[in-house]
């Protein structure tokens, strides 16, 4: 890489790459600063406190204009800081709502709930599927030959078309699968009223 | 095109490609974009030793990814596109369009440019495209590209129809391709 120093100076283009422009992103939304307006309002809401803060007022006039009543906001440093303030009264509904990965991108928040069902295969056999432990960022490949190790039965993550992916066992472990996933994960603050049996697709407490 | 896309549902395959392949890649995008090639930029993009990874979309769309980071992609029957962030870091590898104000709310929710979006007073034509070429769409007032698109007239037709649509939007800003900034 030593070639592609990416400092070069732009007058140097003919025998150098191109030096790569730097774009700085809005990091909440993860657009650009000039089309935050443009987004739905709770959006841009989300992004203003950063606006803000790396931008000066002039800009924001100029290129914050689109929702109403906000040119007022924008008139001057004091009504600004006001509006920041009332927002930050609001953020902990946003908390909730999941939290960013990378990119800017949403993480989907589910409720936090492992739901264990036995279903009968043919009269003494049955299977144990559980879903919901990826919601905990528990690996389900690990937790997987972690069960299978634990009950020497065959054990796989299965994924279901609707994109929920469970982990499925050969056999009857509803409580054994709560209990070793409590003691294997402690860190990840799981307990027993997070658990769920599932019974003709009806959600009861498991303990 | 991208409007819906997501890692898990629309991307059906990945595959690692032959050097040979990715030799014919490398050459049509330089050919496409023949700016990449002074200097070498396109060693930088996709250096020779990198692995080139394809993913297959549906809608027969094919994403050309170096480091699980999207850089180009095509469908069956058009011609290599850049993805947003890479031509917000070479704004000068595409012929540019910019459309006035009113139009950005509608390109970026993923709407075809119209032509009066291009020849109302706020717009302007910068370069001069022949039909079914890609081009990067600006918007008034605006530095950042906000979306790629595909023509579907050349801008001498655009000027002298100015009806329908001029421009296809392929890849907008906040589309599905936007968030999914890294594919793995």
């Amino acid at each position: 890489m030593a070639d592609n120093n990416p400092d070069l100076a732009e007058g140097e283009e003919e025998v150098q790459p191109l030096t790569p422009e730097v774009v700085e992103y809005e990091p909440v939304t993860g657009m650009p600063p000039e089309f935050c307006e443009y987004l739905p309002k709770e959006d841009f809401l989300k992004a203003l406190p950063w606006l803000a803060e790396n931008r000066d007022l002039e800009w924001l006039q100029a290129n914050c204009k689109k929702y109403k009543g906000y040119d007022k906001v924008f008139e001057s440093a004091e009504t600004l800081e006001e509006k920041l303030k009332n927002l930050s009264v609001e953020p902990p509904k946003a908390e909730k709502e999941g939290k960013l990965l990378p990119g800017g991108k949403k993480k989907k928040s589910k409720a936090l709930e492992i739901l264990i069902e036995r279903s009968v295969r043919n009269k003494r056999k049955c299977i144990t599927s559980v879903t919901g432990l990826d919601v905990f960022g528990i690996k389900l490949a690990e937790a997987a030959k972690l069960m299978g190790k634990k009950f020497a039965s065959g054990c796989s993550v299965v994924k279901h078309p609707t994109g929920v992916s469970m982990i499925e066992t050969q056999g009857d472990f509803q409580y054994e699968i709560a209990e070793l996933v409590m003691k294997k994960y402690k860190d990840k603050d799981i307990k027993e009223e997070h658990f769920f049996s599932v019974v003709k697709q009806k959600k009861s407490p498991l303990f | 095109m991208f409007r819906k896309f997501s890692k898990q549902e629309s991307v059906s395959s990945f595959a690692q490609v032959k050097t040979s392949v990715q030799r014919g890649i490398r050459a049509k995008i330089v050919e496409q974009y023949p700016m990449l090639e002074e200097g070498g930029t396109i060693d930088v993009l996709i250096p020779k030793k990198e692995n080139v990874v394809i993913a297959k979309c549906e809608g027969k769309v094919e994403i050309v990814c170096v480091n699980n980071v999207p850089l180009f992609y095509k469908t069956r029957d058009t011609p290599y596109f850049p993805t947003l962030r890479l031509l917000h870091q070479y704004p000068q590898m595409m012929p540019k369009l910019r459309v006035d104000t009113g139009a950005i709310k509608f390109v970026l929710s993923g709407a075809n440019i119209m032509c009066p979006g291009l020849t109302s007073p706020g717009a302007t034509i910068h370069d001069e495209v022949d039909k079914e070429t890609p081009v990067a769409i600006y918007a008034e007032n605006k530095e950042c590209a906000l979306a790629i698109g595909f023509t579907t007239m050349s801008t001498e037709e655009i000027r002298t129809v100015n009806q329908g649509v001029g421009v296809e939007n392929i890849h907008c800003l906040n589309d599905g391709l936007w968030k999914n900034n890294v594919l793995d």
